[in-house]
């Protein structure tokens, strides 16, 4: 238990663990041409917990495999940009520096528990894979440390002979949680990884989780479209719309001091616990096409205070505080306000 | 409020023509396509153009010629230009592959679709007996049916189709079995229908591709097992000519005269790999997720 | 004076494994009044979506009885049921799967609309179906359009107009909008209660998600390992929730503020196997309040204020 040590203990303060500038990625079709991810800039430091939020296509899952350069290569091209992890770029690495790095220093989990381990193996066995590709240990060395992130993610270690198919969907996803955070990664990109799961286990692994979060130092990136998962355990906010950041900041920003259009309209489609009667006010239309979108703001079309120039003016970043940052033409006037009115801590 | 149909005003193009888009793309299987609109071509109009007697007559004088220019296939041991009869008896392999394949569809179909929706002891009956005639190879069985019912092109064609049939019920059954437990079937329940409605309505058009590709194949191999039974002396009698009853008539030459057997087999193999592109390229043009 | 339109009581369904039989279903009792909509609420595997189909008779229930509209299901033929099954329709969870990928969005609901037999003509037919996505909010570009070029929130509106169409009287409405994002599962549920309204629709919401449970559901079912464990209108099921799961299950949604009270209260282990299930309350093994007389007999349901049912041996009315 002792060698898994608290990364953001030992780290320098300001460094960020991620840093993506100006990160393009499109997918090129035989007539068309997929604008996944479009011009997305964002960091994230030591021990943080960012939240991707977003509906359906709106480029989430593109940003996180880009993170690990995982485009899958036709058609996926990486227009632009750089993906920085702790200051290498790993957009320009070869498939062998790569290869060393993904497990180690970036893992991934996903949304599906049931297809994401392989039913043939046990699950003690997948976890001490990923320690015996990265570090220099013996057989038993590695399958020890396996039970060791067993019992971190509250699982009995005695289960570390059993297979995939003996345990529950809540289960198999602690258990890819233990193999994504196996080598003690700086940075865990989690894709949807309690929708597919109960609400009450969601509880369960989020809370265990944040407890791991607390005992490694890991940074998360945490993507989910769910705005209540997000308020528990996220640090930091981006949401995404038609591949780009609109609105990003800390929690306490995006949720009580809501500037874009479009956040304001994803809370006001959620049920409120609080007022049942309450008429749900969803935001009309459906997602652009992302093979045709604007010049300027994509969410135009759906917003309820556009004006005629927003769909071609181009979109540039607002800063309202040193980590707030909207993307929203209106805001070129002063005066301009949303309805969602500021909520105070 | 328009006369037109709002149905005929948005028309589209249909899921036939999107299939024929994808299938284009596939050289291979385009190439396979065009060899075998020119062998229809022949099979269908051969009769009409060509003198008969040049195929079943006897011209003495010209026996045992190897290809040259004048004789471009070569003749056989009684003369008869091998050109015309390898050409002639691509009617009788096409006809026999198609009625056989025919046969076969509309018997192993239903059986199939049958036992995949109802399952429980009528799936266990009809699959078992399925399996028995599976075990009996296909030749085997050819030539007991052809020993009961008699020598002849329908006889033949019975024969070969029996020999398919279980193929049909399996892959049938298969496709049944996936799509029987969607929820769209559950859907049509809901609204009343009947059983033998949702299996015509709404389970077998969506089993069609697969159904659909192995007809093509079973073509291909209905016409090898045609031809295997006239080699071995069943089926079609001489003189009229069958390519397997060619090669038959040719392997005694095999030494001197090679092109007796070569011709012939030659013609089998391009028919059957054209059956066997067409196939691969319309399972490949049929599934929507392949990337193109 | 109350109008029931549907009476289950006694409700069974069990399923023979090679392990054991599987209580699927455990006596599962209700009433419902036209015009209402009965929210059953819980995880999976606790028998909400076999409950739905049984009443339905989509899957055959093992016992029990369903009275529909004065009439006792289970008492049907073959024939004579598929004559009432326009009565009752379903709304399928995954839009994708419950459409017919071949069909048109004009195909499937015109199916439906032949039903009734009431348009004849394809002019009536056409001209009905139009309606219909019109009332659904389908544009009429798209009639002609299959499944697979559709997002969704459509298709899932398609399913909607198939229901509709041969104008039901109840609908069972299993996990409509959990498949879909945010903002159309907001458009969908306002559409389900706005054809309430306008139709006098009966509903049974099938879900996992509290939230929308409460906001569309006049009275909750809390189901547990194929058993009832709470009952109550919407709002006292949430003011006063009494069953240590039911407390949990509301705990356990994440609020969309920041700050939000995290009072969780985590349940421990994992459910327990609804294969031969031992004669003790169900939830026991995993249950903080946990006595000597909650794994001594299987706690029934009681009324203990007028409406709210528990089964649970801590409390008694």
């Amino acid at each position: 238990m002792s060698q898994i040590e608290n990364k953001a203990a030992n780290a320098p303060e300001n460094d960020p663990i991620l840093d993506i500038r100006d990160l393009t990625v499109h997918y090129v079709l035989e007539d068309d041409c997929v604008e996944a991810v479009n011009d997305i800039s964002l960091q994230l430091k030591k021990g943080r917990i960012l939240g991707l939020v977003g509906e359906t296509g709106a480029g989430k899952t593109s940003t996180a495999l880009a993170i690990q350069n995982l485009i899958p290569s036709p058609p996926g091209v990486i227009k632009s940009g750089q993906v920085l992890l702790n200051g290498r770029d790993v957009l320009k690495m070869s498939t062998k520096e790569l290869e060393a790095i993904r497990g180690k220093d970036v893992s991934m989990i996903f949304q599906d528990p049931m297809t994401s381990l392989n039913p043939v193996f046990t699950v003690g066995e997948q976890i001490a894979e990923s320690i015996r590709l990265h570090e220099n240990c013996s057989d038993r060395e590695a399958l020890e440390r396996a039970g060791d992130m067993l019992e971190l993610v509250r699982i009995p270690r005695e289960r570390a002979v059993e297979y995939p198919h003996q345990f529950s969907g809540g289960m198999k996803q602690r258990v890819a949680i233990a193999i994504a955070l196996a080598c003690n990664p700086h940075l865990l990109l989690a894709d949807e990884p309690t929708t597919a799961l109960d609400v009450t286990i969601q509880a369960q692994v989020l809370d265990m989780m944040l407890d791991l979060k607390r005992q490694l130092g890991t940074s998360m990136i945490f993507i989910t479209h769910d705005l209540g998962i997000v308020a528990e355990i996220c640090d930091e906010v981006a949401v995404m719309y038609a591949g780009r950041i609109i609105e990003r900041g800390t929690l306490e920003e995006v949720f009580n001091r809501t500037r874009h259009p479009y956040t304001e309209g994803l809370f006001n489609s959620i049920p409120d616990i609080g007022d049942r009667k309450a008429e749900l006010r969803p935001i009309p239309g459906l997602m652009p096409d992302p093979t045709k979108l604007p010049k300027g703001c994509a969410f135009a079309p759906r917003c309820p205070y556009s004006r005629p120039e927003c769909i071609d003016t181009p979109q540039t970043e607002r800063m309202f505080s040193p980590t707030h940052g909207v993307r929203c033409s209106a805001y070129a006037d002063p005066a301009f306000r949303i309805a969602r009115k500021e909520i105070e801590a | 409020m328009s006369e037109m149909s709002v149905v005929r005003k948005y028309r589209k193009r249909s899921r036939a023509a999107e299939i024929w888009r994808n299938f284009r793309k596939n050289k291979g299987a385009m190439l396979g396509l065009f060899i075998l609109v020119v062998i229809f071509a022949i099979a269908l109009t051969i009769e009409f153009w060509l003198d008969k007697d040049l195929v079943v007559g006897q011209h003495v004088a010209q026996r045992l010629k190897p290809p040259s220019w004048a004789h471009p296939f070569g003749t056989d041991d009684k003369g008869r230009e091998m050109l015309w009869r390898v050409l002639y008896a691509s009617r009788y392999s096409i006809a026999i592959g198609f009625v056989a394949v025919i046969v076969s569809l509309l018997v192993g179909v239903p059986l199939g679709a049958v036992a995949g929706y109802y399952g429980g002891r009528t799936e266990t009956l009809i699959m078992r007996v399925a399996d028995v005639f599976s075990a009996i190879p296909s030749i085997l069985m050819a030539v007991v049916v052809v020993s009961v019912l008699g020598n002849g092109t329908i006889n033949l064609m019975i024969a070969v189709g029996i020999s398919s049939v279980p193929n049909f019920v399996r892959t049938t059954r298969a496709a049944v079995l996936t799509v029987r437990n969607e929820e769209y079937i559950e859907a049509a329940r809901a609204l009343g229908k009947s059983n033998l409605y949702i299996i015509f309505m709404h389970v077998l058009p969506n089993c069609l591709s697969p159904i659909l590709v192995l007809t093509t194949l079973r073509v291909a191999s209905a016409i090898i097992t045609a031809s295997s039974l006239s080699f071995l002396g069943l089926g079609i009698s001489p003189p009229t000519p069958e390519w397997g009853s060619l090669l038959n008539a040719g392997k005694q030459f095999i030494r001197r005269y090679s092109y007796l057997t070569l011709f012939p087999g030659l013609a089998i193999m391009i028919t059957v790999l054209s059956f066997n592109m067409v196939g691969d390229g319309l399972r490949d043009a049929m599934d929507p997720k392949l990337k193109r | 004076m109350s109008d029931t339109i549907l009476q289950v009581t006694g409700l069974k369904k069990y399923f023979r494994t090679p392990r054991g039989l599987l209580h699927a279903v455990d006596d599962i009792s209700f009433s419902l009044e036209r015009g209402k909509t009965l929210g059953i609420v819980g995880e999976s595997g606790c028998g909400k979506s076999t409950t739905g189909r049984c009443i339905l008779r989509l899957i055959e229930p093992t016992a029990g009885s369903v009275i529909f509209d004065g009439e006792e299901v289970m008492g049907l033929n073959a024939a004579q049921l598929r004559r009432r099954r326009a009565d009752m329709q379903i709304i399928f969870q995954d839009p994708f799967s419950s459409l017919n990928p071949r069909y048109t969005v004009m195909q499937t609901i015109a199916e439906a609309v032949k039903v009734r037999g009431r348009h004849r003509t394809e002019a009536e037919i056409e001209r009905r179906v139009l309606e219909l996505m019109e009332t659904v909010g389908l544009a009429e570009r798209l009639i002609n359009s299959y499944p697979h070029e559709l997002d969704g929130g459509r298709r899932q509106r398609i399913g909607i107009a198939r229901a509709l169409a041969v104008e039901p009287k109840l609908i069972v409405c299993d996990e409509p909008v959990s498949a879909l994002d945010v903002s159309i599962q907001a458009q969908i549920l306002n559409l389900l209660r706005q054809l309430q309204k306008k139709l006098n629709l009966t509903y049974i919401f099938i879900t996992h998600d509290l939230a929308v449970v409460n906001h569309i559901s006049d009275e909750i079912m809390v189901m547990y390992l194929g058993q009832t464990v709470e009952k109550a209108p919407t709002e006292e099921l949430f003011a006063h929730p009494i069953h240590p799961y039911t407390k949990s299950l509301l705990s356990a949604i994440p609020i969309p503020r920041v700050g939000a009270s995290k009072n969780r209260i985590l349940i421990r282990g994992e459910v327990s196997s609804p294969v031969d299930p031992p004669n003790e309350c169900r939830f026991a093994t995993r249950c903080d309040f946990c006595t000597d007389r909650c794994t001594a007999a299987s706690p029934p349901l009681r009324e203990v204020s007028p409406g709210h049912f528990v089964a649970c041996c801590n409390f008694s009315s």
